[in-house]
């Protein structure tokens, strides 16, 4: 469908955009619901062998009774999203967010149809068969897909359908979660290039109703519980300790930066050192990463790094998974699973994993705090919580979604304060260290360059008076050239000309142009001259 | 002549009293030069 030339752009009234803005909130939501439950029966039949659509990510899968055999499952995982991605949409292999801002920034918004389904499918066999990978860029791909085949197909011009594009993006964010506001904060820092009330009502409508659709199916608990934060009022007596986020913020800038230079380093390593053939390294990467769960779970118990990771997140938060060596180790292990399982062609975020990352970091910071200064009442927890936010904030660059994103996921206030300080520290010291966030660095190795910053236009604020050109003079159209040009050191200055008729306007044409036009031919009249040159029929 | 329509002018904005296209009531005119000539200064109060 080639919306750029089509002559039948349709501009949609503020209560058609919005219906269309609450249908987009439903497919959403079910999109959400389907591609959760995809998830859940591949994973279910993979590790389990069971059909079986429930599937909670907080629990620890059982060990598989394939046995060792369950190293093949990423494999086979692998081979099948290899097939759908080479047959039907390239651009759903990756983490998918950069796709959606490649589509907003340079493609007008356009996204093809097919992407929403293959990235379905694709996304929920790397998930499902231990892929390290999360849910929030697949779902951000296929929202946005919706969004923007519906303004295709109804030929909407550019802005409405780049609109239903961050709101299907935020509804998809916020249904899979449980994050309204997280949701559309993020669409808003990532997506949107306006942000007014006729973008931000669609995308309200869009994301209430995604979120809605999204709580029928999953409830609407949070994602995580922290039994440590609930009673009595958790909060920092000792200032010293606020400090010590900022340390952490530090360290999680430091991270964040690793984490970017790694999945684009080891996307490298596969395509030049490892195979050409986009089967044979995507394989070979799923086989590593199938026998790093494995061994995991052979020597501690869990598959902790295999999917969403949201299992070992969990421990770490309740303060059954405590030891700042393993919680160090399993940082590093995720690092390099994630990175291979994406760095080799998979298809899922990358949100998740860096949930996984900060909470494994921000455990370890606030362990080691306990451990050497045990009078500063350190709750390790609270760090865990802080470093989720501050990895998920300084690698994505979405740090004021980060923020809101993780208190709507553990509706927890009181971590708040360490949060903000974590986030914004990381996401400064993550921009000394990588110029562009994960999403961004993606289009600049394409050189498709997207700004992280968003400056009101203060074009808007100069009235007409203040910038029109005020040094025009008239000129009848039956007036011959020569004799315009005898006039003209007669008359005054101007930098424009009004070409009038009878007293009435009927061009524009600058004085520059008018000069050359008329002694190229003097015995024309000024009408013939300006019919090819001037712009005709002013706007008034 | 053909060399110069290609170089045809493009929209400008002229700026009259509402409702009327009199010349007399012409109070200014503005191009997509002076746009650009207004977002550059509006761009310098942001720049480094």
């Amino acid at each position: 469908m080639d919306i750029k030339n089509s002559r039948y752009i349709k501009l949609l009234g503020p209560l058609k955009f919005a219906l269309i803005s609450a249908l987009l909130g439903i497919l959403t939501g079910i999109g959400a619901v389907v591609f959760r439950g995809l998830i859940a029966l591949v994973h279910n039949l993979v590790f389990l062998g069971k059909f079986s659509f429930v599937y909670d990510a907080t629990l620890h899968t059982p060990a598989s009774p394939w046995g060792a055999f369950i190293i093949l499952g990423p494999v086979i995982g692998g081979s099948v999203v290899v097939f759908l991605i080479q047959k039907f949409a390239p651009e759903a292999k990756g983490h998918g967010v950069p796709e959606v801002i490649d589509a907003v920034y340079y493609y007008r918004g356009v996204i093809r149809p097919v992407v929403a389904a293959v990235k379905a499918a694709a996304s929920s066999v790397s998930i499902g068969t231990g892929g390290s990978v999360g849910r929030e860029g697949p779902i951000v791909q296929i929202g946005s897909s919706f969004g923007s085949t519906i303004g295709q197909i109804l030929n909407l011009p550019v802005w409405q359908r780049i609109t239903l594009i961050a709101a299907g993006t935020g509804g998809g964010i916020a249904a899979t979660f449980n994050t309204p506001i997280g949701g559309m904060i993020f669409a808003f820092e990532l997506m949107m290039q306006e942000f007014s009330i006729r973008t931000l009502i669609p995308l309200a409508i869009t994301t209430v109703i995604a979120t809605y659709v999204g709580q029928i199916f999953f409830g609407t608990h949070p994602a995580f519980v922290i039994p440590g934060f609930e009673t009595p009022y958790f909060h920092i007596e000792n200032p010293v300790v606020l400090l010590a986020y900022g340390g952490l913020g530090v360290i999680l800038g430091v991270a964040s930066a690793l984490f970017i230079k790694s999945i684009y380093a080891f996307e490298d390593f596969f395509d030049k050192k490892v195979s050409k053939v986009y089967y044979v390294r995507h394989l070979v990467g799923m086989l590593i990463v199938g026998v790093m769960f494995y061994v995991l779970m052979k020597m501690r118990g869990h598959y902790f790094t295999e999917g969403v990771g949201y299992a070992t997140i969990q421990d770490i938060l309740t303060g059954s998974l405590t030891g700042a060596s393993f919680l160090f180790a399993l940082f590093c292990l995720k690092l390099v699973a994630t990175s291979t399982t994406l760095g080799s062609g998979a298809s899922g975020g990358i949100f998740s994993p860096s949930l996984f990352l900060g909470a494994t970091l921000g455990g370890v910071y606030g362990f080691l705090l306990h451990t050497f200064f045990p009078g500063l009442d350190i709750n390790s927890a609270a760090f865990a919580v802080a470093g989720m936010a501050g990895l998920a904030g300084g690698v994505t660059g979405a740090a004021i979604a980060a923020i809101v994103m993780i208190f709507e996921m553990t509706l927890n206030y009181n971590v708040m304060l360490p949060m903000v300080i974590t986030v914004t520290i990381s996401y400064g010291v993550r921009k000394l260290l990588s110029t562009e966030s994960i999403y961004t660095m993606k289009l600049a190795r394409r050189k498709h360059f997207i700004t992280e910053v968003l400056q009101r236009d203060l074009l808007y604020m100069k009235r007409a008076v203040e910038i029109m050109d005020t040094q025009f003079d008239t000129v009848d159209s039956g007036l011959a050239a020569g004799a315009f040009l005898k006039e003209l050191p007669t008359r005054q200055f101007a930098i424009h000309y009004l070409v009038v008729s009878g007293g009435n306007i009927i061009g524009v044409i600058k004085r520059d142009k008018l000069i050359e036009a008329a002694e190229y031919d003097a015995t024309a009249k000024i009408d013939d001259i300006v019919e090819k040159i001037m712009s005709r029929l002013p706007r008034i | 002549m053909e060399k110069l329509a290609s170089k045809r002018t493009s929209i400008a904005l002229v700026l009259a009293k509402e409702g009327s296209d009199s010349a007399g009531n012409v109070k200014g005119i503005i191009t997509p030069e002076e746009i650009g000539k207004a977002r550059i200064e509006s761009m310098e109060l942001l720049a480094d």
